[in-house]
């Protein structure tokens, strides 16, 4: 009878090693499989997102040229036409700060 | 029979773990450990030519509210190549293509008729628009490939500074060819040819290295001093001094004479960065402030003064006798009128910009302190600046026994350097008399995200605080009592100035030319706590003898935008 149970717990025991080993060799190879893929996936989206931050570039490149070019059209002759006058002389006033005085423009 | 079963499913199972392993770490082998040799070898198969393939770290100018902006960045969109082999109809093709791009007729015949040819590249730069339109047209034997290119927005905008990328000595690789762009090559160059890499090695690229313990080298963009507006402003007023007196070359300067950083610098004739392939001379491409020296006159009198006050041979009372001319060494020095003025002071001397005033003093000072403390002020050594190719000047005639050389170089005389020497030198003027470098960038920003500020901070005192305040009282009396007659003067703004008109010297022969001229000016303000200072200087004017006729104008209009643009209060 002992000899019996002892046989049986063996065979169980083996059947759960075996059973243990199938599943992770079954894991690893979907692991594998899984990772593979997902570095396939995210070396061609790194590829897609490389393109876009290329366009992104040129399409800020484009604006910066538009903002000098326009920057340097202003001039006095650009604010006259616009109406803008010049103010003769600017104002200044002076902040009294705890004992020290600070010259600041009028705003 | 079952336990042999398991035994065998087991030993399976090992063999296939152990089979696994041995894979990964061959893969790991070839991909990572000899990567690099594999990847030479296998060029041709897996990776398009480097030509079409460019990245580069951007170059910012810095807003006076601190924000940035591009001085050169990239672009880009699409390289059309023909396959001359496949190409049926010429002229079908070209009508096609010429709907959508401008194409050159004579050469797209001329590249298509190449029927044994596979691969003929007809034009670049061609925009993502243009490219999809005419891939819709489905044209066999005409092939589109991205590509990216250096752009500068501002154009001509600094071009000197920032220089341009163009190809090296082996016509494939990119490389910055002048200005900021060779100077800061090793920052600004990417490598990218892991974009088209095969995609299997690709995927272990990453890991060599994630596993290499070489230090990946540290590249980003460089972030540079240069204001846009200040730049313009500079640029404007250049051109408007050339159109009015037709001088050979004409440059610029402004800077912040504490600290060293450069808010813009510009010369005529100028190019454009994008546009460089264009130019038939490439002197234009040489910056002059730091590759070209020069004798330059009477704008060196400030710092002779400056030693002589220094020294305590001479103070802004003393007077001396002036007679028009002298006679040292045998040869004849007088002032640029021949006249004499009699009994004058040290300020009169800079009033008048007196040469024998300047001989005095160096006769005061003495010949070998004179020379030793005009070598302090980094005549004769490079400045630091940059960007490449600076020269040093030439000042032999500092260690000469003979007092003549001493004599003249204390008007400018004999003596030549770079423009960019001469204005750290007169920085040092005002700013408590404190030798900075000259710089354009002052941060790196690195593709980690990182930042650095990589600005010089070195400041060698070279006078002391108090001559330094003597000699920029005394500049601030030229403009407010001399310089075309005082009426330049502002009044609630104390500017300390100086022209200087040298004659220039005969090319490789001994002497001067009677009328050619190098006028300069220079100033800086607010005087006592000076937050610009100001360097001009042209070649050979037309229509006018002395530097106050022709730069004062201009150096007014710049005080003025720099005054309004930065909202200074008056100091007086």
């Amino acid at each position: 009878m002992g000899t019996v149970s002892f046989k049986n717990i063996h065979v169980r025991i083996e059947s759960c090693i075996s059973w243990l080993e199938w599943s992770l060799l079954a894991l690893a190879l979907l692991l594998y499989v899984y990772f593979i893929a997902m570095t396939v996936i995210q070396v061609v989206l790194r590829q897609e997102l490389l393109v876009s931050v290329q366009e992104a570039e040129t399409r800020v490149s484009n604006l910066e040229a538009s903002y000098i070019e326009g920057s340097s059209v202003l001039s006095q002759d650009t604010a006259a036409s616009l109406g803008l006058v010049e103010v003769p002389t600017a104002s200044y006033v002076t902040v009294a700060r705890e004992g020290h005085d600070r010259l600041t423009r009028n705003q | 029979m079952r336990t042999q079963l398991l035994i065998r499913i087991r030993i399976l199972v090992v063999g296939i773990v152990i089979f696994a392993c041995i894979i990964i770490v061959r893969l790991y082998i070839l991909q990572v450990a000899h990567g690099q040799s594999y990847r030479a070898e296998a060029n041709n198969q897996y990776v398009r030519s480097s030509r079409d393939i460019f990245d580069r770290g951007s170059i910012f100018f810095t807003l006076r509210n601190g924000e940035r902006i591009a001085a050169a960045s990239l672009k880009s969109g699409y390289m059309l190549a023909l396959n001359p082999n496949q190409i049926e109809d010429a002229q079908h093709v070209y009508d096609t293509l010429r709907k959508h791009m401008d194409i050159d007729k004579e050469l797209f015949f001329a590249r298509a008729g190449k029927t044994e040819d596979p691969y003929e590249e007809m034009a670049r730069h061609v925009t993502p628009e243009a490219a999809e339109l005419i891939e819709k047209e489905d044209l066999k034997g005409v092939q589109l490939f991205r590509e990216q290119w250096r752009y500068y927005p501002g154009g001509s905008m600094a071009s000197l500074v920032l220089g341009f990328v163009g190809f090296g000595e082996d016509g494939i690789t990119q490389k910055g060819q002048y200005g900021l762009e060779r100077y800061w090559e090793s920052v600004l160059e990417r490598q990218t040819d892991r974009l088209y890499v095969n995609f299997f090695a690709e995927i272990f690229t990453n890991a060599r290295e994630a596993f290499s313990s070489e230090e990946t080298p540290r590249v980003g963009s460089v972030v540079t001093s240069i204001e846009p507006a200040v730049q313009q402003a500079l640029d404007r007023v250049l051109l408007k001094t050339q159109d009015e007196w037709g001088a050979k070359q004409l440059a610029g300067i402004i800077m912040d004479p504490k600290t060293g950083a450069i808010y813009a610098m510009s010369a005529l004739p100028s190019f454009d960065s994008n546009l460089y392939s264009e130019e038939k001379d490439a002197r234009v491409f040489r910056n002059p402030f730091v590759e070209d020296v020069y004798e330059m006159g009477s704008i060196i009198k400030p710092i002779a003064m400056a030693i002589g006050l220094d020294e305590g041979a001479v103070t802004q009372d003393t007077t001396y006798n002036d007679t028009g001319n002298i006679t040292v060494d045998g040869y004849k020095i007088s002032n640029y009128d021949g006249g004499a003025r009699g009994v004058v002071p040290m300020q009169e001397v800079l009033n008048q910009s007196l040469n024998l005033g300047m001989s005095f003093v160096a006769d005061k000072v003495g010949g070998k302190v004179l020379g030793e403390r005009m070598k302090a002020f980094g005549f004769g050594e490079e400045t630091g600046i940059d960007i490449p190719f600076e020269a040093r000047g030439l000042i032999n005639n500092l260690d000469s026994p003979r007092r003549v050389e001493y004599a003249t170089a204390a008007f400018g005389q004999g003596i030549a350097l770079t423009p960019i020497a001469t204005v750290r030198a007169l920085a040092a003027l005002g700013n408590g008399g404190y030798l900075v470098t000259p710089h354009f960038v002052t941060h790196i920003q690195y593709e980690n995200g990182a930042e650095a500020s990589v600005a010089p901070d070195d400041h060698v005192q070279v006078i002391s605080e108090d001559t330094s305040r003597e000699i920029t009282q005394m500049l601030v009396n030229v403009v407010d009592d001399a310089l075309r007659g005082g009426t330049v003067a502002k009044e609630h703004y104390a500017i300390a100035a100086k022209t200087g008109t040298a004659q220039m010297a005969h090319d490789g022969e001994r002497g001067y030319y009677d009328d050619r001229y190098l006028h300069s000016f220079f100033g800086y303000f607010p005087a006592y706590e000076p937050r610009f200072i100001i360097f001009l200087y042209h070649l050979e004017p037309q229509g006018a003898r002395y530097a106050s006729e022709t730069l004062t104008a201009p150096f007014m209009e710049l005080v003025d935008f720099l005054i309004n643009y930065y909202d200074i209060p008056p100091d007086r």
